[in-house]
């Protein structure tokens, strides 16, 4: 079981800094919700990790679910058994389990429940960068989102109660400045857990008739624009008659909010605070649109209330007259990536004419030089040790001895930095969880008509699990010879490490038989071969060998995380370079190790001109020792 | 301001992607970024040095002749057929069974390995009678297995830089034109880290018209004839025109000449060298004398040992008939004026080669028995 957590306590009044997520979770408590699901994802992982803590197989079931699908199914399961139930996704996830959605959306739920959407505005942690709030509208579900922390526990609150009482599933958006902020959140009470799940003779949750189905979402959604409007998540704040009303949604509120008390124009701009943005809260936005004749809307990431407003106005212009709205259409608000002050801050100088500097220049100059150095300039990468490089390093190596210009199709994870040079970019395309393998039996196929590149496709054993089986029994039925090759580092590791399948425990710490990705690969009828990354020269053996069988292959790469290992067994080995024997950036080396091989692990010291260890962060894995022309690198065997 | 291209990339985009490639050998094994595998030169990293010995090794990279002629023969570069000249004679060994023509080079080399301070051979064998490929033999009785015209191109110098990193004597080479021109400048290359500078080797050049690259021959042979175990190949004299496949098993085939040309190394079309000018001494066949081989003897080194043999008598000579000089000059002339073409085609003159003025027009110009 793990460790209990602050937001776990019943202790009404207590006070705690919770990250955005956290306080999702605790939303979810106070709620009452009995069973929760999700896949990881950042920035959503931390809801399902801070449930997992207050997890008890009677009370709260919390389970990292192989996909998004499966996560939101297995929430509609408890729904249907009328309890309350959660899953959480990123932005990508929702896609994943848009199909499901698409369905549940006419069955209606029982027992409330709630989708919680993190979205990653900028594309940090993620592949794409895509805002999820159009396809609450598109697929007729009420959607809230949150601005705060105090504010997220209260609205997934409220999101339960309506879900539960309008028979409807909910969309909570959280982003990820609030999912992975901070604030203070003072605790309410945590309810009675009472009742068995039980699903009613006569009850029946299917999207049949669907027009009548279809049109009772309608009549929801219609209700909802005036209870919407009497939420308490849709706030004004100003003059009566303001010059200029920012109207804003999520973190774009706390940003808003900065930028008016930086640039002083309280008593001349209003601001609106959205909650409830889908369906629109026609009353209370109503209300608004009369004060002011400018508008400026401030949102993460498209322009969805923008639009919705636009759509109002444009529909009721009798009433509203002329009335002008600035965003993202007129330029005032970027278009793409995250929000930051200075960009409101940017918006309003233009509208209000005022002028904004936030500090000296001298000042700022003066940061920048006492900063400058004290990061490490490190590009981005594996980490030290890292069971990837040694893998992406056979795979480069077998490709360059084949010749024939074959390429790699890489997958969601870590290992997506293969499309850089810390992978040597030997990937070439990258789409959703499990595409690798889709995407390389679409081009194994093409041999027929004359193609002569070979295909790798690189799958984690996390993505695996998640999307990639399906297209691996599509590549076996339909005989698209290519190489797959999972990288098996037994740890769902670019989002945390949490559990999976295959790692045998569950996150609310149960044991269970772990699933083992060879067995599910030899069941679907390939002949599997297991590998160490490690050992390099049988690991590029294998590659060069996969590369030339006309039938399609399977190769497992196994090789536990870096980072696991080094908690779990310590460091193998104490590397060393021999200085007298490493010749640097001399013709016939010319800085291998640290400018192609590229472990964080080996530094190039440029006063003496040699290697060194960077011993701080050496996981001492032993494999530079393999790839130094001159033999200069040494591994001590630590016991 | 440009900065100067590295020598990697020279060699990797200008070189060997533009089939300039000879694949002698000369610029693996030095450093982890070049190396061999299966019949080609595989390189997985870029390495951004300038001023490297992969390049400044190669035969087809940027080549003064007349620099390399002043160093190696201490006489101008002339362009004639058969470059520099002591003496020509055709040889034998008398009742040499195995060889293939007159065994003349299988006598030099275990002539040369017993002389003082040589630490052995380098040829080119074949590897598990898939690719050829440069081997160190410091046991003549090893030679035998050796004997024999290949016809791939084996990149056999790669054999040589892995010797000296650990050994720095000098070696007898039986190579090609494109590995006597590379050795003369691994040679003379002055390069803190160049191994091969200045070492007494001794050259035993083998007369070349092609080679054929390597994978591509391989696969034709694959496909013709999958995993028979071949012997040796042979192209026999016109008007014949094909190519002998000679089996373990003491089968013979025969392939159209026209289907071998088609797999001929491309690199091989713009070099002007067919006798293995920059060699001590150079061997090749005596075309219509069966048995015998012509020998160019080049060098005072080249002299002493091809006489050493003949007063023991290990070999026997005889006059090469007018005719047959003229002949052999004939074919030298016709590759260089193919080549100084293939080169002009290729913009390569004098961005890549450069000859001294007038050379040019003396190949041109060569006639059919006026020759030197």
């Amino acid at each position: 079981m793990p460790p209990r957590h602050p937001v776990t306590l019943n202790e009404p009044g207590r006070a705690e800094l919770l990250m955005g997520n956290e306080a999702i979770a605790r939303g979810a408590l106070e709620a009452g919700v009995r069973v929760a699901a999700a896949y990881p994802g950042n920035p959503s992982s931390e809801i399902i990790e801070t449930l997992a803590r207050a997890s008890d197989p009677k009370r709260l079931h919390v389970q990292w679910s192989v996909n998004e699908k499966v996560a939101l199914e297995v929430a509609a399961g408890a729904s249907f058994f009328g309890l309350r139930a959660l899953a959480a996704m990123k932005q990508n996830g929702l896609n994943v389990a848009y199909d499901f959605l698409t369905n549940l959306n006419l069955c209606g739920v029982k027992g409330g429940l709630v989708v919680v959407v993190c979205d990653d505005p900028g594309g940090i942690s993620s592949s794409n960068e895509q805002d999820t709030r159009f396809m609450a509208r598109l697929t007729d579900i009420p959607l809230l989102e949150v601005s705060g922390f105090e504010n997220a526990r209260d609205m997934v609150r409220y999101a339960f109660d309506l879900s539960e009482s309008t028979g409807s599933v909910f969309m909570v958006r959280s982003v990820t400045r609030i999912s992975h902020g901070r604030g203070p959140v003072t605790f309410g009470p945590l309810p009675e857990i009472s009742g068995n799940p039980r699903f009613e003779p006569g009850e029946a949750f299917t999207p049949f008739p669907i027009l009548a189905k279809h049109e009772r979402r309608h009549e929801v959604l219609k209700g909802l624009e005036e209870t919407f409007s009497a939420s308490p998540f849709n706030t004004y704040t100003g003059p009566d008659d303001p010059e200029l009303i920012v109207v804003t949604s999520g973190i774009g509120v706390l940003f808003s909010e900065e930028a008016l008390d930086l640039l002083e124009v309280r008593d001349r701009v209003g601001i609106a605070r959205m909650g409830t943005t889908w369906p629109l809260p026609l009353t209370w936005i109503g209300n608004i649109l009369e004060k002011s004749t400018r508008f400026l809307v401030v949102e993460e990431v498209d322009p969805f209330i923008e639009n919705n407003l636009k759509e109002f106005l444009g529909g009721n212009t009798r009433r509203f007259g002329t009335k002008t709205v600035y965003g993202k259409a007129s330029g005032h608000i970027p278009s793409v990536g995250g929000l930051a002050p200075e960009h409101v801050i940017g918006a309003l100088e233009t509208l209000l004419e005022v002028s904004y500097e936030p500090r000296p220049r001298a000042y700022i100059r003066l940061v920048k030089e006492k900063t400058s150095g004290l990061v490490i300039d490190r590009a981005l990468g594996f980490c030290p040790g890292c069971p990837h490089r040694a893998s992406f390093w056979a795979i480069k190596n077998a490709l360059a001895k084949d010749g024939r210009k074959g390429i790699v199709t890489g997958d969601i994870g870590c290992y997506a930095m293969a499309m850089w040079p810390s992978g040597y970019s030997v990937a070439k395309t990258l789409q959703a969880m499990g595409s690798g393998i889709g995407v390389a039996a679409g081009m194994g196929i093409l041999d027929t008509m004359g193609k002569d590149q070979p295909v790798i496709a690189v799958c984690g054993d996390s993505t695996f699990f998640h999307a990639a089986i399906p297209a691996l029994v599509n590549t076996r039925f339909n005989t698209s010879p290519f190489v797959t090759i999972i990288l098996d580092n037994s740890a769902t590791a670019m989002t945390g490490f949490q559990p999976h399948p295959g790692t045998g425990m569950t996150c609310m710490g149960q044991s269970v038989d772990p699933i083992e990705v060879e067995d599910i690969c030899r069941s679907i009828g390939f002949a599997v071969k297991t590998l160490d990354p490690f050992d390099l020269p049988a690991t590029e053996a294998a590659v060069l060998e996969a590369l030339r069988a006309d039938r399609p292959q399977v190769l497992i790469f196994k090789r536990t995380c870096a980072l696991l290992a080094l908690k779990e067994t310590g460091k193998a080995y104490r590397m060393r370079v021999d200085a007298e024997r490493c010749i640097g950036e001399a013709c016939g080396c010319d800085r291998y190790c640290t400018r192609v091989f590229k472990c964080p692990g080996l530094i190039w010291n440029p006063e003496t001109e040699k290697a060194e260890i960077d011993e701080a962060i050496c996981t001492g894995c032993g494999v530079c020792a393999d790839i130094c022309p001159e033999r200069a690198i040494h591994r001590e065997i630590l016991s | 301001m440009s900065r100067e291209a590295t020598s990697f990339k020279v060699l990797t985009e200008e070189i060997i992607e533009k089939g300039e490639c000879a694949r002698c050998g000369a610029c693996v094994e030095l450093c982890p970024y070049l190396s061999l595998y299966e019949g080609a030169i595989v390189y997985p990293d870029a390495c951004d040095l300038t001023g490297g010995r992969c390049l400044s090794f190669c035969p087809k990279g940027p080549l003064d002749l007349e620099a390399l002629a002043r160093m190696c023969w201490n006489g101008p570069y002339e362009g004639t057929p058969l470059g520099p000249v002591s003496k020509v004679v055709m040889a034998r060994v008398p009742g040499s069974a195995g060889a293939q023509y007159g065994g003349v080079v299988t006598a030099l080399v275990r002539a040369a390995v017993s002389e003082n301070g040589m630490a052995g051979a380098l040829l080119t064998a074949w590897k598990d009678r898939a690719y050829p490929e440069g081997a160190v033999l410091d046991d003549p009785g090893d030679l035998p297995y050796h004997g024999g015209v290949h016809y791939a191109a084996g990149y056999g110098l790669a054999a040589l830089n892995r010797f000296r990193k650990s050994n720095p004597s000098p070696l007898t080479i039986v190579g090609l034109p494109c590995q006597a021109m590379a050795l003369r400048r691994m040679h003379a290359l002055d390069h803190e880290r160049n191994i091969h500078r200045n070492k007494d080797d001794l050259v035993i050049g083998l007369f070349c018209t092609w080679a054929l690259e390597p994978r591509p021959f391989r696969e034709e042979m694959i496909r013709r004839f999958g995993s028979r175990r071949v012997t040796r190949y042979d192209i026999p004299p016109p008007p014949a025109n094909r190519f002998d496949v000679f089996f373990e098993d003491g089968d013979k085939a025969e392939i159209p000449l026209d289907v071998i040309r088609s797999l001929v190394n491309p690199g091989c079309r713009t070099c002007l060298d067919m006798t293995a000018e920059f060699a001590d001494i150079s061997v090749g066949a005596a075309e219509g004398f069966e048995g015998w081989n012509t020998v160019i003897i080049r060098t005072p080194k080249g002299a002493a040992l091809f006489e050493r043999l003949n007063g023991e008598r290990i070999i026997e000579t005889r006059a090469l008939p007018v005719a047959s000089l003229a002949h052999l000059s004939e074919a030298a002339a016709m590759k260089k004026k193919k080549a100084l073409n293939a080169l002009a085609e290729k913009d390569l003159l004098d961005n890549r080669v450069t000859l001294p003025s007038g050379t040019r027009e003396a190949i041109f110009n060569f006639q059919p028995g006026g020759g030197k």
